[in-house]
């Protein structure tokens, strides 16, 4: 009974692996990579790197079915994690890992997992910081135009607003954005903006005025 | 009361450039000064030279206006076609009127818009 807490009595998979590979496929190359440690071991791997295993030895080992070990092949195999070959009379799959290609996907794939939550966390810390380091940017460069200060506060106000998220603010989701010019833009457009609206005259208003004119006319 | 033939052109203008206003007002357009003063002139110089409202006052023109535009058949448009249409008919009932005291002898008291003379002899 003590046998059931050795090593060799549980399946052994990499979590980042099966994120990338499936479960199924990860327990396989698992499988094959300590059959391949095995087999150095033993000596009994061939020149070029291949050793043997059978559907019977790998459904004992990792209970998968030969339906499923032929998908997880052909995922290992896409991968180039993998190579098989047929040797022999009667023919014997024979395996080989392409250790550099392991070593290269699970560098890479921590490589990328890894920056992603660091990117993740930048992200969220850099722009909790920087969006009001950035905002303090927007403003200096803004006042730096010698435009109006009102202007200038009208247009930052308009610009510095942030988005639902709360991460970027209404400037940077622009395709592109030159302050000066949009500026420039925002001053021409303050004259058409402030024009006083028409103060509505009623009807009978607007009529006594025109009798008050046709008076003078006569 | 001055009959419309012996008015002065310029009082009689001014007196309807005012009715004028007021009608416009009533109404509901926007006349502009122009048209009005245009109109007004028209309008007084028709109503000295015109024959037929010659022995007509200021008064009854002024009534003939409030009638129509508050009783007339027609839509009312600040035109001198209109006014002529407000006028020619009070100027019938006024005709009216007349025949009906002196002709079928009823109380002139009790029928309104009558006047003494005959607006046309």
């Amino acid at each position: 009974m003590i046998h059931l807490l050795s090593s060799s009595a549980f399946i052994i998979c990499n979590k980042s692996l099966a994120k990338k590979l499936g479960l199924k496929s990860t327990i396989l190359l698992s499988d094959l990579i300590s059959k391949h440690e095995y087999f150095l071991n033993n000596n009994l791997i061939d020149g070029e790197g291949y050793f043997f295993n059978t559907q019977a030895n790998i459904e004992e080992d990792t209970t998968l079915t030969p339906y499923q070990q032929r998908n997880a092949i052909r995922t290992l195999k896409n991968e180039g994690l993998i190579e098989t070959k047929k040797i022999g009379i009667p023919a014997k799959l024979h395996y080989k890992i392409n250790e550099s290609q392991v070593i290269k996907f699970l560098d890479n794939k921590k490589k990328r997992k890894s920056t992603y939550i660091n990117k993740n966390k930048t992200i969220i810390s850099n722009n909790n910081k920087s969006i009001l380091t950035r905002k303090e940017k927007f403003e200096q460069i803004v006042f730096s135009l010698n435009f109006g200060t009102q202007l200038c506060k009208d247009f930052i106000l308009y610009w510095t607003e942030e988005n639902k998220s709360g991460k970027k603010m209404k400037f940077e989701l622009e395709k592109t954005f030159d302050i000066k010019r949009r500026l420039l833009r925002w001053e021409k457009n303050e004259a058409k903006w402030a024009k006083p609206k028409k103060t509505s005259f009623s009807k009978l208003d607007s009529q006594l005025s025109e009798y008050a004119k046709a008076k003078k006319l006569l | 009361m001055i009959k419309l033939k012996n008015e002065n052109l310029q009082e009689l203008t001014e007196k309807i450039l005012d009715l004028l206003t007021l009608t416009s007002i009533e109404i509901g357009h926007r006349t502009d000064a122009k048209t009005l003063v245009s109109l007004s002139k028209i309008f007084a110089n028709d109503l000295i030279q015109e024959r037929r409202f010659g022995n007509l006052n200021f008064l009854q023109v002024k009534e003939a206006f409030r009638i129509g535009v508050r009783f007339g058949k027609d839509e009312p448009f600040m035109n001198i076609r209109t006014f002529y249409k407000w006028i020619y008919s009070h100027k019938k009932s006024i005709d009216s009127a007349y025949y009906e005291v002196h002709t079928l002898g009823k109380n002139p008291a009790e029928v309104p818009f009558y006047q003494s003379q005959k607006l046309l002899k």
